[in-house]
């Protein structure tokens, strides 16, 4: 006879043994789940009756849930963009404009990373449209492989917190707050991160010019005024659109799923505006979308089926005990809940922490009083840094599978690195200034049902804020004198050797 | 098989790229299909097995086509809330509000048995990946039996009881009305028997491989590849999609 909370605990210690041999995730948490019940009901400690919620969970979660209807409208939604070409649209664009400044196709990744992210909420679309289009130009233009390889994932990775994500979407389900306010939440973050991305490859430019080099004037083929005329056809619409559908969700004008509705016929108006909406975008779309939607599915359902199993044999009621007894009290259990969370998303998809991790953690915040909001989007945070984590951050995999051969994967993975620390700063940044969170959640007139508990850090705002900055620019003044100091002032590289004539940017 | 434009979650099946093991296993060389059944339980398994994957295939479409309906319900939903909120009246019915979670439901009821056909799934592979496809049918094999066919059959187990209840008292949305809600609970019961039809079917897939057959799943076929109704493949999508000319890009086509 095994206790049933020790059972408990062995069958999550086994779920996350098991997952790693590859088998299907949800089809992993199904099969743990029979045996555990099996040997629950072998020891007495489970009855067969107690699976008979299941159904009910299973259609109240699962099939009449106006959450997850966001789902597939936000998956259409970036897959017609995706398979339309608009996407390759932006950042040609966005690429020729910033190509003559020094980094400027990185910063341009930055840019339309950013803007893919919240268009698609795909992490493996946006890294991999993003790979397949910029990757072979920096390498054209003698950009360090390393930096440009690091740019790709860190900015295609930011899919996982720009608003609409497929992320925040599903830890809403988890969370006793809308998608409204999550979405409301992370936008700020989500500028923040790619504006600190685009500093750093700023930064690293100057300090080693060999590194990004501008690209030549003799290559620069557009009249300003077509430069112009591209960014207004070719920029504006999408953005626009993307814009549209989060203000209206902030506003409190539509649901989250209602600007998804109306974002997934956008894109199709937008892309037949362009000429490019055809049978086989719209098919492609809707393919993507019914297996995403399904998979996202398949993987809740059985993970319904997993946690009713532990919480039956008494693992939840143990796991939240611990963790509201953490030492430290709310700070112990947030540097707890963000190891965690990062061990475990190095080797899992966001799906399953958010599956299993997260209602393990969320009791546990809510008894501590944890503003959630801010805790999610510093879990979505620490996330994307487990996403790009070497050596086997999922976002490396995918920039991995369309880098040209010039790229080695041990590029990848030290490019990966820098664009961690930066995002550790990111982390340290937001959980210093909880208002970067909050205040649009507030603003938007979505914050109610929050937990106003912002009072735990000490000090005014203004105080704070000036420390951030001191501390940004002190941590970048430090690393651009160490790479200087390292590959010399004229960074390695003679600038002029860069010039191949070719004709376009892209 | 450019067959699915995996956004998020790459197939991670090998595709066949083990040629030499493919090539060991084929018993007989006139076999060039890899597909002939041996022995007559075999034949009869093959037959329920490419019966249960056309199936998932026209469920596949099913699932995908109602993508379609669903945004436009939404669409329509939202402008005549917003317009009867300026006009002061409800426009909207309680009906069609529920129709968009119904036909959201129906996407992944439908869906569910074709990805798992399709072998799109999410799976830790960095020990996976590098294993023999052998290896992997092993584990895929003995992962059915404990993971995904009790799965199904619990699924089908525990709602049938909730279902029955629901059609001997016709049971309504309890929004005024709403919806009735017998036929959508039914269907949820149906993903888990579209589910266990077509696990059975990847069974039959595994140990047919394991036995001799060439390809671990038809797309991996040639031959087959181009056996469903509507088929992506059939389209440009080198010019359209970037993640599927990629795809090709990998397999060296």
């Amino acid at each position: 006879m095994i206790d049933p909370e020790i059972l408990a605990l062995i069958m999550l210690g086994l779920f996350m043994f098991l997952i790693m041999i590859g088998y299907p995730v949800a089809f992993t948490f199904a099969g743990t789940a029979t045996v555990f019940f099996l040997i629950g009901w072998a020891q007495g400690d489970m009855q067969p009756q107690q699976l008979n919620a299941l159904f009910n969970r299973w259609f109240a979660d699962s099939a009449s849930n106006f959450t997850f209807l966001a789902i597939p409208f936000f998956v259409f939604m970036g897959a017609i963009f995706e398979k339309s070409g608009l996407a390759e649209r932006l950042l040609t664009t966005i690429g020729v404009m910033l190509g003559p400044l020094r980094g400027g196709v990185a910063v341009a990744v930055v840019l339309v990373g950013t803007l893919l992210a919240a268009a698609t909420g795909v992490v493996a679309a946006t890294v991999i449209v993003m790979g397949v289009l910029s990757l072979p130009v920096m390498v054209k233009y003698k950009y360090d492989h390393e930096l440009a390889a690091g740019v790709i994932v860190a900015s295609g990775t930011l899919a996982q917190l720009m608003p609409p994500s497929l992320v925040l979407i599903v830890l809403a389900q988890f969370i006793p707050v809308s998608v409204g306010q999550l979405f409301a939440g992370a936008l700020i973050p989500g500028i923040m991160l790619a504006s600190l991305f685009a500093m750093y490859v700023v930064m690293v430019a100057y300090s080693k010019p060999g590194s990004a080099p501008a690209i030549p004037k003799a290559e620069r083929t557009m009249t300003r005024w077509q430069l112009f005329r591209q960014f207004v056809l070719a920029v504006i619409p999408p953005m626009g659109l993307i814009l549209a559908v989060l203000g209206s969700i902030f506003r409190g004008y539509a649901t989250a799923s209602e600007a998804g509705a109306v974002g997934a016929l956008g894109a199709m108006i937008l892309a037949a505006l362009y000429g490019r909406l055809n049978f086989k975008v719209l098919w492609g779309a809707a393919r993507a979308t019914s297996n995403i939607t399904s998979l996202v599915l398949q993987i809740l359902l059985a993970s319904t089926f997993f946690a009713l199993v532990f919480d039956r044999l008494g693992g939840q009621d143990r796991i939240t005990a611990w963790l509201e007894n953490v030492p430290g009290g709310l700070w112990g259990f947030i540097i707890a809940s963000h190891i965690i969370v990062f061990l475990l998303g190095i080797n899992l998809e966001f799906l399953e922490i958010s599956f299993i991790v997260m209602p393990l953690l969320i009791p546990a915040a809510i008894a501590l009083d944890v503003n959630l909001v801010w805790f999610a989007v510093l879990m979505a945070v620490n996330l994307n840094l487990a996403f790009i984590s070497p050596p086997v951050g999922f976002s490396l995999f995918y920039l991995q599978s369309v880098a040209p051969p010039e790229v080695t994967t041990a590029q990848i993975h030290r490019g990966a690195i820098p664009f961690m620390g930066v995002q550790i700063i990111g982390l340290v940044i937001l959980t210093v200034l909880p208002e970067s969170v909050v205040y649009l959640v507030r603003a938007s007139g979505l914050g109610n049902e929050v937990s106003n508990n912002t009072d735990f850090m000490p000090g005014s705002f203004g105080v704070r804020l000036v420390l951030c900055l001191v501390f940004v620019v002190g941590i970048g003044a430090l690393w651009s004198w160490r790479i200087r100091r390292k590959y010399g002032p004229d960074g390695g590289t003679d600038v002029d050797d860069v010039g191949v004539a070719e004709a376009a940017v892209v | 098989m450019a067959d699915e434009p995996h956004l998020e979650y790459v197939d991670d099946d090998d595709h066949g790229t083990d040629p030499e093991q493919g090539q060991a296993v084929r018993v007989d060389p006139d076999e060039s299909e890899g597909l002939r059944p041996r022995g007559p339980v075999m034949a009869v398994l093959h037959g329920y097995r490419v019966a249960a994957d056309r199936f998932a295939g026209v469920l596949g479409v099913i699932s995908a086509a109602l993508i379609f309906p669903t945004v436009i319900i939404s669409v329509v939903n939202v402008v005549l809330r917003r317009v009867g909120a300026n006009q002061g009246r409800n426009l909207t019915s309680n009906s069609l509000v529920e129709a968009q979670w119904y036909l959201y439901t129906l996407i992944f009821v439908f869906g569910l048995a074709h990805i798992l056909r399709d072998g799109i799934n999410v799976r830790v592979d960095f020990w996976f990946g590098n294993r023999s496809s052998k290896t992997q049918s092993w584990i895929d094999l003995v992962g059915h039996f404990i993971g995904l066919i009790p799965f199904a059959y619990i699924g089908i187990k525990y709602s049938w009881p909730s279902v029955q209840q629901s059609w001997k008292f016709r049971e309504v949305s309890p929004n005024a009305g709403g919806l009735p809600l017998y036929p959508i609970k039914t269907a949820l019961m149906g993903a888990f028997v579209f589910l266990m039809i077509q696990s059975i079917a990847e069974v039959i897939k595994n140990v047919e491989y394991l036995r001799g057959h060439e390809y671990r799943h038809d797309s991996d076929n040639p031959a087959l590849a181009g056996g469903q109704t509507f088929s992506v493949e059939d389209f440009d999508i080198e010019k359209h999609s970037m993640i599927a000319g990629v795809t090709d890009r990998e397999r060296g086509t």
